[in-house]
């Protein structure tokens, strides 16, 4: 009662950790959404590793063997 | 919801302005009024722009992770086909997972210190079971690390990629190093963790064998230090079928994606497996050859009502006078099913002639009609299956409906008969022993009964068209294997000429019939005159009639061509014209 502007203040502050405690459990969703899309998509991501070798070695053989062609 | 408030209750800003008393107060209370509404300007600003960051991730962002979820799922049931491709091609199974990064161990004991108070914060959110249950598991065995490289469906390049190591301790020792490497760098980044990424792997690089070195050239192939060892075998999620290679991916939150690179199940333990493989072979082609077939066999149709081949309770059947019970049997399902759920049983165990039995007791009453024509049982089921159309609607269905008792029939009467209905009907499920003809009386009964059995089979039966069948008899013939010959002139013909022998036939006569009746008259009228019995034949029945003429007159009228006036003009005038028949005729009439 003292400091008018603390009152205002002390207000503010715990507004503001409201809206940090609700921001935080935000964050934490979409972290947990993003890491279960992650989860799902490793076979996607290994698959197209494997596609990127297979890529950069079916390159690699033909241009050793000379077999590689220029685009059409 | 109390909660530990870091909002300062009391505690006042510490102002480093200093101001002396009276004019310098003012000035000071004017500058704290100014601090004061500025704190104030600023926390609100805070708090709106928190309250903004708020609305956009809940309303926007989240979403959108949603329908990307929903999409890259579209993408991997799309693409998933090819990972099976792959796998199948270098015979491995790759299985990713998540590797909870284990921490707490002896040697980590700094990187621990550090780390776990970045992930102790993570792990209590978290919900991601797997995670949660390896940390309890896995406290004191540190997970192996892995090697940034790229994951490789062919085995003969993961040999490659360790030239130096040829035991799995040392590969587990060189991903160790690695781990710890990159706790390393974990914290160096950022105090929070992220996602890593391996800088050279979407570089197209030509050499594979060169690129795979290229992640690990930083972190070089060292001597590897006196680690623990790892129990691999703990770390992995999903159940891998051998040991085989594993690789990390990425680094997300505090688990590592890994891929264990495993050889199929076919390459381990061949000499066993082999031997596995033989037996089963061995055993599925012997349960192949003793099994009874996928198709269940025909009824088997029996002329006698003893001749079961069956052996169990065979002793019953040879006799006639077990005769009783399984007449009995064929017509009350219940027994019927007592027969046949040991049968069923045996039939399991594989010998073809219980199956036989089977069969045959399926159909116990059904004739051996197929048996009298082919001239065997065996080939006569092939021969039932393809002459006998109604067969084959029961054939289909049988294997299903093998539990299914045969339709109630309610024609106990007809067995003591000698009924001819099978001759007609040799696919029917009815219990008809004898392949007679049957009297209309009785057929009609038949009808009833089959319409009132079994639903399951009544609707394979279509009873109601046999009515309509032109093939079959509705008048009773004695002779069995007659055929019947439908005559609508001859119907005409009839009704005009009809006399008493005639008159019982409703519309047609046999063949047979035709020809016995007049063989019996020319044996009976022999010393009739030729003249007068073409006169009486134009006039009455041929049954009066007894030269050639009167043969004449039949034959016309068996072939349905005539009309009355013209047998009349034929009798009369084409007495000469039958040529060599009409010798025939004479001969028979010489000869009577």
């Amino acid at each position: 009662m003292e400091n008018p502007h603390e009152q205002a203040q002390n207000a503010l502050l715990s507004r503001i950790i409201n809206n940090m405690e609700n921001l935080n459990e935000s964050v934490v969703t979409i972290n947990k959404c993003l890491q279960e899309v992650n989860r799902n998509n490793l076979d996607t991501e290994i698959l197209s590793q494997m596609w990127e070798s297979y890529l950069r070695n079916a390159e690699f053989n033909l241009e050793t063997t000379g077999q590689k062609k220029d685009p059409l | 919801m109390k909660r530990y408030s870091i909002a300062p209750s009391s505690s006042r800003r510490k102002s480093t302005i200093k101001a002396s008393f009276g004019e310098d107060t003012a000035a000071a209370r004017e500058e704290l009024e100014r601090l004061e509404q500025e704190t104030t300007l600023v926390l609100q600003e805070i708090d709106k722009n928190i309250s903004r960051g708020n609305a956009i991730i809940n309303d926007r962002l989240i979403p959108i992770i949603k329908d990307y979820s929903v999409e890259s799922k579209k993408v991997w049931d799309n693409a998933g086909f090819w990972k099976f491709f792959f796998e199948q091609s270098a015979n491995v199974e790759l299985n990713s997972y998540e590797d909870p990064i284990n921490l707490n161990t002896e040697l980590n004991t700094i990187t621990n210190a550090r780390n776990n108070l970045f992930n102790d914060d993570d792990n209590d959110e978290e919900d991601s079971e797997v995670e949660i249950d390896h940390n309890e598991n896995n406290k004191d065995i540190e997970t192996g690390g892995g090697q940034f490289l790229k994951p490789i469906s062919k085995p003969i390049h993961i040999e490659e990629e360790t030239p130096t190591w040829s035991t799995e301790q040392s590969k587990v020792q060189q991903q160790q190093q690695q781990q710890l490497l990159q706790q390393q760098r974990q914290i160096q980044s950022s105090s929070t963790p992220q996602l890593h990424k391996r800088p050279s792997s979407l570089l197209p690089e030509y050499n594979k064998l060169a690129k795979r070195y290229d992640s690990n050239d930083s972190l070089g192939i060292q001597n590897p230090p006196s680690l623990t060892a790892i129990d691999s075998s703990n770390s992995p999620i999903k159940k891998r079928s051998s040991p085989g290679k594993v690789q990390t991916i990425r680094q997300s939150l505090d688990s590592y994606h890994r891929v264990s690179i495993s050889p199929k199940k076919s390459w381990s333990t061949p000499a066993k497996t082999d031997l596995e493989h033989q037996n089963n072979k061995r055993s599925s082609m012997i349960q192949e050859l003793l099994s009874s077939p996928t198709l269940p066999e025909p009824p088997v149709l029996q002329s006698e009502l003893g001749n079961y081949p069956s052996s169990s309770s065979s002793s019953h059947r040879s006799t006639s006078k077990s005769q009783e019970p399984i007449d009995a049997a064929r017509f009350s399902p219940i027994l019927v099913e007592s027969v046949f759920s040991p049968e069923k049983r045996k039939r399991q165990s594989a010998s073809p002639q219980k199956s036989r039995e089977n069969t045959v007791q399926r159909f116990p009453t059904t004739p051996k009609f197929a048996e009298r024509l082919s001239g065997g049982g065996s080939s006569a089921r092939a021969g039932d299956r393809a002459n006998t159309p109604l067969q084959l609607r029961f054939g289909t269905g049988d294997e299903e409906d093998s539990d299914i008792q045969p339709p109630e029939l309610q024609n106990i009467a007809l067995t003591t008969t000698t009924d001819t209905s099978s001759d007609r009907n040799p696919g029917l499920l009815d219990n008809i022993p004898i392949p007679e003809l049957e009297p209309v009386d009785s057929r009609k009964r038949f009808d009833e009964s089959v319409e009132n059995s079994a639903h399951k089979r009544s609707r394979l039966l279509d009873v109601g068209d046999d009515d309509d069948n032109v093939f079959l008899d509705n008048v009773s013939n004695k002779s069995a294997g007659s055929t019947i010959y439908h005559s609508l002139t001859q119907k005409e013909t009839n009704q005009s000429r009809d006399n008493t022998n005639h008159s019982h036939q409703s519309q047609s006569r046999s063949l047979s019939q035709v020809f016995d009746d007049v063989i019996s008259r020319i044996a009976n009228r022999s010393a009739t005159s030729p003249a007068a019995a073409a006169a009486a034949a134009a006039h009455e029945a041929p049954a009066t009639a007894t030269t050639s003429t009167e043969v004449h007159d039949l034959f016309k009228e068996v072939t349905s061509t005539l009309d009355d006036s013209t047998t009349q003009l034929d009798n009369t005038e084409n007495t000469g014209d039958l040529g060599p028949l009409q010798q025939r005729w004479r001969n028979i009439n010489g000869k009577d």
